[in-house]
């Protein structure tokens, strides 16, 4: 279908749905999925990691439907917009979100409209992992931290992006797991953040492993905590959080969603063709490309929301106890 | 280096490379003249093609793009007041006069001359510092971000006009960028609930609205007559003008470099900062503003300069200098390689092809510049009538694409109708810009300074960099504002007594 | 007459009172974790906001003060509404409508509004044709071929730019 022609299909979907009452029958569409051009709305702008990973698996899903797709990023908000036009989409299960976990923490934190009972997650394709890193000019290792941040409670400064992120809730839930009397530095961009590390204006940073990876292989910087049950095989001299003692595991993760409505049918076809693209050794290759291959990424659709649903639970508790 | 820097050279001579470059300057031509489309999006756009492309020949496309479509951003500043780029908006506040006064030729000469210059001094300062300058921009932190912001809204006294219309814009300015999530704690401000507004007020609505929009309604309202344009014939090189702004060019480029390498500062800022200090060094500061050669060459210079700057901080450290750097960082992770501190001694040739590329592109914009702009220069004698509806089309649908939003369609149509009844007061429209860019650095390196020292507020002065600054800043702004103060005072002292 | 100069501060008044309450709604520092809270910095540009329209105000004033003591003649010298009323019967000499001269800026503004909402609903290719028809008959083009061309010409930069060359999602 030529690009024109689709603009034309797109306009005269927006007048459908201006008109209110659904035109296609749920039943019939399970059988002939997709029956028409797919539309993927990043919940994230141009060039990140979730952006990044939508264009990849767009060719490779193409190919795997027999369809063409459009993507359209819809950054605002932290994405809320995406995930709030997925919510008012026809439930045909034409309109994808991809999101990260942005998804759950801004939610949490009272910016993101869209419930999670609106989105049904199809499936879970990358699980990236939080590592707390410092400087080793100032923090040789996780010991020397903690005793560090102990006999000088408040003055020691964590980095991360944004108020509402992953890196934040990493922040949270290590600051109540530990006890520790710490502060968090919310920056625009992970840039400024590894900046600040680099020259010693803070203490450390949250942050997940695949982006700083050069640094730690320079010395520039140190991980001294991994967010994970066992050691990581390419890194078994980082201790973990499990072997501390506190039970936080989650990093940033990367999924994809679409309206609650959308019927299962149609939701275990889209979950199989994913699956079928994370199998692929093009995914794989791309994954370790990106330095996302040190835990395994997929989750299928019912782990994945339950998985969900416990982090919301999580996260605004720890919300609120900071705003007490 | 120099070693390193011809075998460069000699990769970048391969005819398949030099056709990607040439092309890649075409692209960014033509994405920088249209409004709305940035740097930021074409290298996003054409990051999926680079995929199946050798690395060497993916970067130098991709950053020669990026180079081009800065300086391009002039050409419709200058001719239509519709700012291609957020870089060029500077560049429109003398370089539309001077089509008005119907010597657009010259204009678009100036800039294309101060681009270039601006982008060879970057380019150099690249290849011979770029390890040094990095961790120079190392030792700029938080309480140094706030100072160069307070430094750069002293711009404000010399951007001509009332003094007073200034202040109130550059407050505006201010004011409107609180609008939007909370960086610091994630709190939302004065967005009613609504979600278009979470994200803030973007800068290219604004933009757009206030200059390019507000612009075709006043043509279109007929109040203003223009110099019926004959022909405009480019002149790049011309000795009396070149001679004028040499002394502009040096500073503009020197400092466009500086503030270029600092992360998260980009080029847009760089030429503000090199406008008011253009001004402010001028032997006749009443010229800017009504079509100063210096006006156009001090933000060209600067902007260019920054852009590459803006590179030294990821080839060295890793670390991105502004949105297009950070997309490129991106794609340098999706070719497999690792932008890092050890990145220059690892892919050393990649980075000199790189170098050698910005090198030559820098020469490609002032050879193929001429030609490109002969296509804009002949619309303009295109009645107004046809020409004016393809502008509020292209910035119509310009906006949108940036986010793929409405929302700010319609306010860059409300931006539109405040920048035409606010041009009626003479208003200096470029002071919102100034504080909308400007705030939230202010604000968030403010908060976040205090963050660092416990609510400390000697932090500021105690950081040498960050003291120098502040001080600079106070210095000027008091002499700046003083100064005239006083005069006015002395003159109507002497009209009162007059009057008596 | 006087009444002109005080529209924009007067209207900058409002906008200002109006974001007093939203302004004093959000959190200070005492109920969030940062030592500044989110209400500080925006609460001190609305100072600072005030402060100054209160010296436009007075500015206005006290200048009007001085051109009323001064003789009419020098007062309608200095007046920029005169100088655009002879800009518009300059105009009139070409034949152009004086009210729609006037108003032509508003036409192409609700046009423009127009183009957006039509956009919406019909998709933009055919929103760019009917715009730019329209666009360029009001703003007084008469050459059938002119009219043609931009329409084309139009049609042809967003199809061709925007949508093949750069791959843009458009409505």
């Amino acid at each position: 279908m030529s690009s024109k022609n689709k603009m034309i299909v797109f306009g005269s979907l927006g007048v459908a749905m201006l008109m209110g009452p659904t035109l296609a029958a749920a039943d019939e569409a399970a059988n002939d999925y997709p029956s028409e051009d797919l539309k993927f709305l990043v919940a994230a702008g141009a060039g990140g990691g979730t952006d990044n990973f939508t264009r990849t698996v767009q060719p490779m899903l193409e190919e795997e439907l027999d369809t063409s797709i459009t993507v359209i990023n819809l950054p605002s908000a932290s994405g809320s917009v995406a995930h709030q036009r997925t919510a008012n989409s026809e439930p045909d299960g034409h309109t994808w979100d991809f999101a990260s976990s942005t998804l759950v923490t801004s939610l949490a934190a009272g910016q993101n409209p869209t419930e999670l009972e609106e989105l049904t997650p199809v499936a879970r394709m990358q699980s990236d992992v939080m590592t707390l890193i410092v400087n080793p000019d100032k923090h040789e290792d996780l010991e020397a931290f903690l005793s560090y941040a102990e006999e000088n409670p408040g003055e020691v400064t964590i980095g991360g992006t944004h108020a509402a992120s992953p890196d934040k809730m990493a922040f949270l839930s290590f600051r109540d797991a530990s006890g520790l009397d710490i502060s968090f530095i919310p920056y625009d961009e992970e840039g400024s953040v590894s900046s600040n590390v680099l020259s010693g204006n803070i203490d450390g940073m949250f942050g997940e492993i695949s982006s700083t990876l050069n640094y730690i292989e320079s010395g520039d910087m140190r991980p001294i905590l991994v967010f994970a049950e066992d050691r990581l095989e390419n890194f078994p001299d980082i201790p973990t959080t499990v072997e501390n003692g506190w039970d936080l595991t989650d990093g940033n993760e990367r999924g994809v969603f679409v309206n609650a409505d959308t019927p299962p049918e149609i939701v275990s076809q889209m979950e199989d063709a994913l699956k079928s693209v994370y199998d692929s050794d093009e995914y794989q290759s791309y994954e370790e490309k990106v330095n996302l291959h040190y835990r395994e990424g997929w989750m299928g659709s019912e782990e994945y929301k339950e998985k969900l649903e416990e982090n919301l639970e999580l996260y605004t508790r720890l919300i609120e106890e900071t705003n007490q | 280096m120099i070693e390193n820097f011809l075998g460069g050279v000699a990769v970048v001579f391969q005819p398949v490379n030099l056709l990607i470059l040439m092309s890649a300057v075409f692209i960014g031509f033509i994405g920088g003249a249209l409004p709305g489309i940035s740097g930021v999006i074409l290298v996003v756009i054409l990051l999926p093609v680079t995929y199946g492309m050798d690395a060497t020949a993916a970067f130098m496309l991709l950053t020669a793009i990026y180079g081009s479509t800065v300086f391009s951003g002039l050409i419709t500043a200058i001719l239509y007041r519709a700012p291609g780029t957020p870089e060029a908006v500077m560049t429109s506040f003398d370089g539309y006069p001077m089509t008005q006064q119907g010597e657009a030729g010259k204009a678009l000469g100036i800039g294309i001359l101060s681009s270039a210059i601006g982008g060879l001094v970057g380019t150099v300062a690249l290849i011979v510092f770029t390890p040094l300058l990095a961790s120079v921009a190392l030792q700029f932190s938080s309480p140094e971000y706030f100072a160069l912001a307070v430094l750069g809204l002293t711009v404000v006294a010399s951007l001509g006009g009332k003094l007073i219309y200034g202040l109130i814009g550059a407050a505006l300015g201010l004011f409107i960028a609180t609008v939007g999530i909370d960086p610091l704690t994630g709190t939302p401000r004065y967005t009613f609930g609504s979600l278009n507004l979470a994200e803030g007020v973007g800068l290219i609505p604004v933009i757009v609205g206030l200059f390019a929009i507000s612009e075709v309604m006043k043509r279109a309202s007929g109040t203003e007559t223009q110099q019926p344009l004959t022909k405009v014939k480019v002149k790049i090189f011309d000795s009396a003008i070149m001679r004028k702004i040499a002394l502009t060019l040096s500073r503009s480029s020197l400092l466009g470099v500086a503030i270029g390498i600092l992360p998260g500062i980009g080029a847009s800022t760089a030429a503000m900062v090199s406008y008011s200090e253009a001004v402010r060094w001028s032997k006749h500061p009443q010229d800017f503003g009504k079509g100063a050669p210096e006006g156009i060459a001090a933000p060209e210079a600067a902007n260019n300069a920054a852009a590459m700057g803006a590179l030294v901080p990821l080839f060295a450290l890793g670390i991105p200098g502004s949105g297009t750097t950070a997309i490129i960082l991106g794609a340098f992770i999706m070719h497999g390689l690792q932008p890092g501190p050890n990145f220059m001694m690892v892919s050393s040739d990649l980075i000199y092809a790189v170098f050698a590329g910005l090198f030559i592109v820098n020469f490609m914009i002032l050879v193929f510049s001429k030609p490109f702009i002969k296509l804009f220069t002949k619309l303009l004698n295109t009645p107004y009538s046809v020409l004016g509806p393809i502008i509020v089309m292209c910035c119509i649908v310009g906006t949108y694409s940036v986010r793929n939003s409405m929302f700010d369609v319609w306010l860059m149509l409300g931006f539109g109708v405040l920048g035409f009844l606010l041009e009626k007061l003479r208003f200096p429209l470029v002071a919102i810009i100034l504080g909308l860019v400007l705030g939230p650095i202010a604000e968030s390196e403010l908060r976040r300074s205090l963050a660092m020292s416990q609510g400390d507020m000697t932090i500021f002065l105690s950081r040498p960099i960050s003291a120098t600054l502040i001080g600079v800043a106070i210095a000027l702004l008091s002499v700046s504002i003083l100064i005239p103060l006083y005069k006015k005072y002395k003159e109507k002292r002497l009209y009162s007594a007059n009057a008596d | 007459m006087s009444y002109r100069n005080y529209v924009f501060p007067s209207a900058l008044l409002i906008f200002l009172l109006a974001s007093f309450y939203p302004t004093m709604q959000l959190p200070g520092a005492g109920e969030v974790s940062t030592f500044i809270g989110p209400r500080l910095w925006p609460f001190t540009l609305w100072v600072i906001l005030v402060v100054l329209v209160i010296t436009l105000f007075s500015i206005t004033r006290s200048r009007e003060k001085r051109e009323n003591a001064n003789n009419e003649e020098r007062f309608n010298q200095g007046s920029p509404c005169n100088k655009r009323g002879a800009n518009v019967s300059i105009l009139s000499a070409h034949e152009i409508s004086h009210a729609l001269a006037r108003s032509k800026h508003w036409v192409i503004l609700v046009l423009a509004v127009l183009y957006t909402v039509l956009m919406q609903l019909v998709g933009f290719l055919i929103a760019t044709g009917v715009f730019s028809l329209v666009c360029t008959m009001v703003l007084g083009t008469r050459h059938k071929g002119a009219i043609l061309a931009t329409v084309l010409i139009a049609m042809g930069l967003i199809q061709g730019v925007f949508v093949t060359l750069l791959n843009i999602p458009l409505p």
